[in-house]
């Protein structure tokens, strides 16, 4: 066994050789799933074209420009969001709310709105619908709030969803307006009497802006459903004459951008 | 297969030269990593068992910032590797290592201050992720300054090990230094790529975290775990090692395969599918460094039959590859988009995290542990009886929560992809699962605390013997080769 002498029984008897295949199998690897991806993959750091010239999808400028070059109203969009997903990650939301809808038909099911079967007969024809999770969408996100486990609902395409009103009461207690949820209540985002501190404003701030910078919900015109209610086929309808997309209705809201300083920089 | 024992059995066999005395061990610093690893374990566990709990009983505890699920449930991830399974590992390398290197550790002194600097960084980790300051990213939620104690630690520990391999007074490193080795490098160069704070973006920032968060349990707990095993198995059970070329195609397989395998964890996600599909394949491959070891394991101590029935240590450990076993078919099949349709996202998963974090490579800690501890403090562990009942409720207590995690992990998938309930209505079909979880659970945290007790006491308590056993009369009681006067 000694005698043999291959560069894997070398490395078991030299620390040098043993050290040096290890550590070039490991770089190996990192270069090949790690950085290639952030080459290779148009989209992976920047928006990509067709999206930079659909002014109905893409990331605002408050969210994706350096903060020094921001003011005002832009500026407190920016500090209301960032302080919302603090709060998010401080509280641990992400280890029971994924932000993803996959390209499957539970997912576009339980988390679509609108024509749902729509997308689903897209996804049949191996097409990917809008709601489906892209890459650009993540962009100013750091740390990333992808997800790994659905304990609660996907979140992703939440923004416009619910009030503001809803939220609060909903964080204040979960089982009063789902009833059936094991949702936390998060009472020290308020105050004693209920009212929703800074924290729980911007927290809610940013769920309202996840999912709304693409139109994602199908809509089929009144005219085309009764064309389509012919039972006797399951075709599916050719999308570009039938069905529009459109983007969840969402505001942002900035009332308390006194109360809290959100313009202020920070 | 030939010679593949030569370099463990109590034969000095040295290349280089002669071996005039038995070098004394002091174990100083293993004795203070195994202590404050045991401590940290029983922390770790009960609070996996409040977040069970909380599963269940959402206002269990109160309405407490601090002890929010969302709070507990990562401090709970990162505990129990950090200062659990980590550090249990690193005292067996201290153990290990010169024994095996036939010198002393190069520096009992140096070891113990990596071990307090580890004590004082999960001692604030443990309180960094409740009281807010995390990184947010799932097994990398030590906020920047834990990083920066625990790479210190580490490169301490590992400059220490790797003087005592340089020191070596036997040409051939075994193949649990390779895995030692190994696992030094990796965390090292995981950790500080997993930890990085450059504020990556978006998918990016996905990718790197599973790349990590893959390798945590990859190239950190999987290397060590299996260097263990490849010295105590032998060791416990008194045969050599079945085959070495095994051992050899295993390891290197690993260093090969297991880096290419985060992005598995993003099946279906946002990031390009090539990178999901070359993740599926090298996830199949891993079956070959898994029958490799498997085989070995199983293959290795002589009368099999028999010595799961006397000997805890061989017990513990042959329990421990099933559940690897286990484990390493249900990953390979979890990262093929199909399965991954069921069982993503699902509790399943948390099964299955569970049975290689917990199921095999805590069985083998507390093998080690066992296995050491009679060596270190030169007497018979505190209670046989104790070590039977711990192995028990662990084991069972493990089958009732994995079970159940799969049947419910499944059925959840199950549901949301076959049925037309809502979401919420999921949840509540879940609760019974969630139920049994906390059974066996409470079987598993009981079991934890029987283990630090019988540990504890034999450090503490035990009757000190007027005459100190010798190293090798120790080792006859570790492994249950019945009385000293046989030896």
């Amino acid at each position: 066994m000694a005698g043999k002498n291959d560069i894997f029984h070398r490395a078991e008897r030299n620390l040098a050789w043993f050290v040096a295949i290890l550590m070039s199998f490991f770089i190996f690897a990192v270069i090949a799933t790690v950085i290639i991806p952030v080459i290779a993959t148009p989209g992976w750091n920047t928006i990509p074209k067709e999206v930079q010239q659909d002014p109905n999808r893409g990331l605002p400028d408050w969210m994706l420009k350096p903060k020094r070059e921001l003011s005002g109203k832009d500026l407190a969009m920016r500090n209301k969001w960032e302080r919302g997903r603090l709060v998010y990650k401080r509280e641990g939301c992400m280890y029971c709310h994924s932000q993803q809808v996959r390209p499957l038909d539970g997912d576009i099911r339980m988390f679509g709105r609108g024509d749902v079967d729509y997308d689903r007969k897209l996804l049949w024809r191996k097409q990917k619908p809008p709601v489906v999770a892209e890459a650009w969408e993540y962009l100013a996100d750091s740390p990333h709030f992808l997800g790994t486990k659905r304990t609660g609902p996907d979140l992703s395409r939440v923004g416009g969803k619910y009030t503001d009103d809803w939220h609060y009461a909903h964080f204040l207690n979960p089982r009063e307006m789902v009833p059936g949820s094991i949702m936390p209540a998060y009472t020290w985002l308020f105050t004693p009497t209920g009212e929703p501190t800074c924290d729980a404003r911007a927290l809610v701030f940013y769920i309202q802006t996840l999912g709304v910078f693409k139109p994602w919900i199908p809509v089929v015109e009144e005219a085309e459903e009764t064309l389509g209610a012919v039972p006797t086929t399951e075709a599916p309808r050719p999308p570009e004459e039938k069905v529009t997309y459109i983007t969840p209705p969402h505001y942002f809201d900035l009332s308390d951008i006194e109360e809290c300083g959100w313009d202020k920089r920070r | 297969m030939e010679s593949s024992a030569a370099v463990i059995t109590a034969k000095p066999v040295s290349q280089t030269g002669s071996y005039d005395q038995p070098v004394v061990h002091e174990d100083k610093a293993a004795r203070f990593w195994l202590f404050m690893s045991i401590a940290f374990l029983c922390i770790g566990v009960v609070l996996g068992l409040i977040t069970a709990i909380k599963f269940v009983l959402p206002e269990f505890l109160g309405k407490v910032a601090w002890l929010s699920l969302g709070r507990i449930r990562p401090t709970h991830n990162n505990l129990v590797v950090t200062g659990w399974l980590v550090s249990a590992n690193v005292a067996a390398f201290l153990f290990i290592t010169p024994r095996l290197c036939k010198t002393k550790l190069y520096s009992e002194k140096l070891a113990l201050w990596a071990g307090y600097i580890w004590l004082v960084a999960n001692i604030l980790a443990l309180f960094s992720v409740p009281l807010g300051y995390t990184q947010g990213k799932e097994w990398a939620d030590w906020p920047w300054w834990v990083d920066l104690l625990i790479v210190v630690s580490w490169v301490l520990v590992s400059y220490v090990l790797f003087q005592t391999i340089a020191n070596r007074r036997v040409k051939q490193m075994y193949t649990s230094l390779w895995y030692m080795m190994g696992t030094l490098i990796w965390t090292a160069a995981v950790y500080i790529i997993g930890n990085w704070p450059a504020g990556y973006t978006g998918v990016n920032d996905a990718n790197i975290n599973w790349f990590y968060g893959h390798m945590v349990v990859g190239l950190i707990a999987t290397p060590a775990g299996l260097a263990l095993a490849y010295y105590f198995i032998p060791k416990a059970s008194r045969s050599p090692l079945w085959s070495h070329t095994l051992s050899m195609i295993g390891f290197w397989s690993i260093a090969f395969i297991y880096a290419w395998n985060g992005a598995h964890h993003l099946t279906y996600g946002p990031i390009p599918t090539w990178l999901t599909t070359v993740a599926a394949v090298f996830s199949v491959l891993l079956l070959i460094p898994v029958f490799t070891a498997v085989t070995n394991f199983y293959l290795t101590p002589i009368d099999l039959a028999k010595q799961i029935r006397t000997n805890p240590i061989v017990n513990l450990f042959i329990w421990g590859t099933t559940f690897y076993l286990a484990t390493c078919i249900q990953g390979p099949a979890q990262a093929l988009r199909s399965v991954s349709q069921y069982v993503h996202f699902t509790d399943w998963v948390v099964g299955h995290a569970h049975m290689a974090l917990f199921g095999a490579f805590t069985a083998f800690a507390i093998g080690a542990a066992y296995y050491m501890l009679p060596i270190m403090y030169k007497r018979p562990i505190y209670s046989r009886g104790l070590q039977w009942v711990q192995i028990h409720l662990m084991i069972w207590g493990f089958v009732i929560f994995a079970l159940d995690m799969w049947v419910g992990g499944f059925y959840q998938g199950w549901l949301w992809k076959h049925t037309s309930l809502s979401f919420i209505e999921t949840v509540v079909a879940m609760q019974p699962f969630y139920w049994i979880r906390i059974i066996g659970g409470s079987m598993m945290v009981l079991s934890m605390f029987v283990f630090a007790y019988n540990a504890v006491m034999t450090a503490l308590m035990a009757e000190p013997r007027k005459v100190a056993l010798t190293e090798r009369e120790a080792e006859a009681l570790a492994t249950g080769g019945g009385s000293v006067a046989e030896v």
